[in-house]
């Protein structure tokens, strides 16, 4: 572990450089994606403060993922817009659980997004104490806005858990169906252990991962939902999945409706 | 501090924000001003991440402090630390959201940083309504119209109000 600080990209070691891109893209696509997907229930969230809120965290994610580009295209040179619209569904490095369609079942995505929010939160503490300072500064940010959809997601998974049977029993569906892609958000980007040691981004990732499975845990104990089985925790269970090119069979569909107008119109100007 | 250097902060007091009727000095978004031979750089600190308003503001302050004799250059940086809360906000600005029924949490109440050191974002006293000033009141929605905005209801005067969030 190194105390240096790294506050540019011209501070970082070449070798690291375009590890460290790939990682981001990571975490931008993550968003994004989620993003996009949350947005799908403005106008049709069950009520009107949720179409608010759900739209505000979505308009949140799309922020948060800029924000990543930026710090990409600062080390690649890439434009952000080409970074989200313009490459090949290989080099997207978004984990499965966020490509995945919810099929307009609200509780479907309440628990996509509970699970990533409780990932998204491990992942942050971690990031802003990295040794990379645009990182720790932008992630010290984006934490003050994500703490509010922590609560407002364990919120929900409570309120489903615990309110009629039918909200109860989807909820539980969509936990046991989510739950397998939910694992494989702890994926590593291929060199993500150089920028551990780096103290880039300062984690191990089975620790990171036992504590994900400890806050889950808490909430749906307290929502009376059934905690799937714990197999699968270590690192070895995950085959290669998103965070190393390999697309779900839901990207298509989402990518091709995401990048629709950029394909259009690549130079358009807002 | 120079002549111009102190221009430009006058200049920027009187730069509203485009979504609120008051200035960015008064909301704490200016971080810092810097001054060299007519090159002027004016560090802001977003209330939140990629806020819709930046761009405008940003035109905007390019546009006024451009105008200023003396002035060769502007450049508009944004950092994020330290990051914004609405503690940074000054009196001026807390009084004339008020009378617009905005609520800004007072400073002992905004959690900043220290959210990451795991803190709820839940007020630990009773919001005051900025129309009547009773506490009876109750979270509507963590969530408002806009991202840096929550929404309460006043049990008394029983009205709707924003309130920013208490980061």
């Amino acid at each position: 572990m190194t105390s240096r600080k790294l506050s540019k990209p011209a501070d970082l070691p070449d070798d690291l450089r375009p590890i460290l891109a790939d990682w981001l893209l990571a975490a931008a696509d993550d968003v994004f994606l989620l993003g996009h997907r949350n947005s799908d229930w403005t106008g049709l969230a069950p009520m009107l403060e949720e179409d608010l809120a759900f739209s505000s965290i979505a308009q949140d994610e799309i922020a948060h993922a800029q924000a990543y580009y930026l710090l990409v295209s600062e080390l690649t040179g890439q434009p952000p817009d080409k970074l989200a619209y313009g490459r090949s569904p290989v080099q997207y490095r978004c984990a499965h659980l966020v490509e995945r369609t919810d099929d307009f079942d609200w509780a479907r995505a309440v628990v996509r997004q509970f699970f990533y929010e409780h990932y998204g939160w491990l992942r942050l503490q971690r990031m802003v104490r990295s040794a990379y300072q645009p990182l720790a500064e932008l992630s010290g940010k984006i934490a003050q806005e994500e703490k509010f959809h922590l609560e407002h997601l364990d919120d929900w998974a409570v309120r489903l858990g615990t309110g009629t049977d039918e909200s109860r029993t989807r909820a539980q569906r969509a936990v046991d169906k989510l739950w397998p892609d939910a694992l494989c958000l702890f994926e590593p980007v291929d060199g993500e252990q150089r920028l551990v040691e780096a103290a880039i981004f300062p984690s191990a990732g089975c620790d990171i991962r036992r504590a994900w499975f400890e806050e889950v845990s808490r909430v749906l104990d307290r929502a009376g939902l059934t905690v799937p089985s714990a197999d699968g925790m270590d690192r070895s269970s995950c085959p290669p999945g998103g965070r190393r090119g390999v697309r779900s069979e839901s990207f298509g569909e989402l990518f091709a409706e995401l990048a629709e107008v950029y394909r259009i119109e690549p130079d358009a100007r807002w | 501090m120079t002549a111009l250097h102190e221009q430009v902060w006058r200049t920027l007091e009187q730069i509203p924000d485009p979504e609120l009727p008051i200035s960015i000095v008064d909301l704490g978004i200016v971080q810092h001003v810097e001054e060299a031979d007519g090159h002027v750089l004016v560090t802001l600190i977003p209330t939140f991440v990629g806020c819709p308003a930046l761009n405008v503001v940003q035109d905007e302050i390019r546009r006024q402090v451009g105008l200023l004799p003396g002035v060769a250059q502007v450049t508009v940086l944004f950092r994020y630390d330290p990051p914004w809360t609405p503690e940074r906000m000054s009196d001026r600005g807390r009084r004339t959201l008020k009378q617009l029924g905005v609520g800004v949490p007072d400073r002992s109440s905004c959690i900043g940083v220290r959210v990451a050191a795991g803190q709820t974002t839940k007020p630990d006293r009773p919001v005051p309504c900025p129309w009547c000033d009773s506490t009876n009141t109750e979270l509507s929605s963590a969530f408002g119209p806009q991202r840096c905005r929550m929404v309460y209801y006043c049990r008394d005067c029983k009205k709707p109000f924003e309130q920013f969030k208490s980061m």
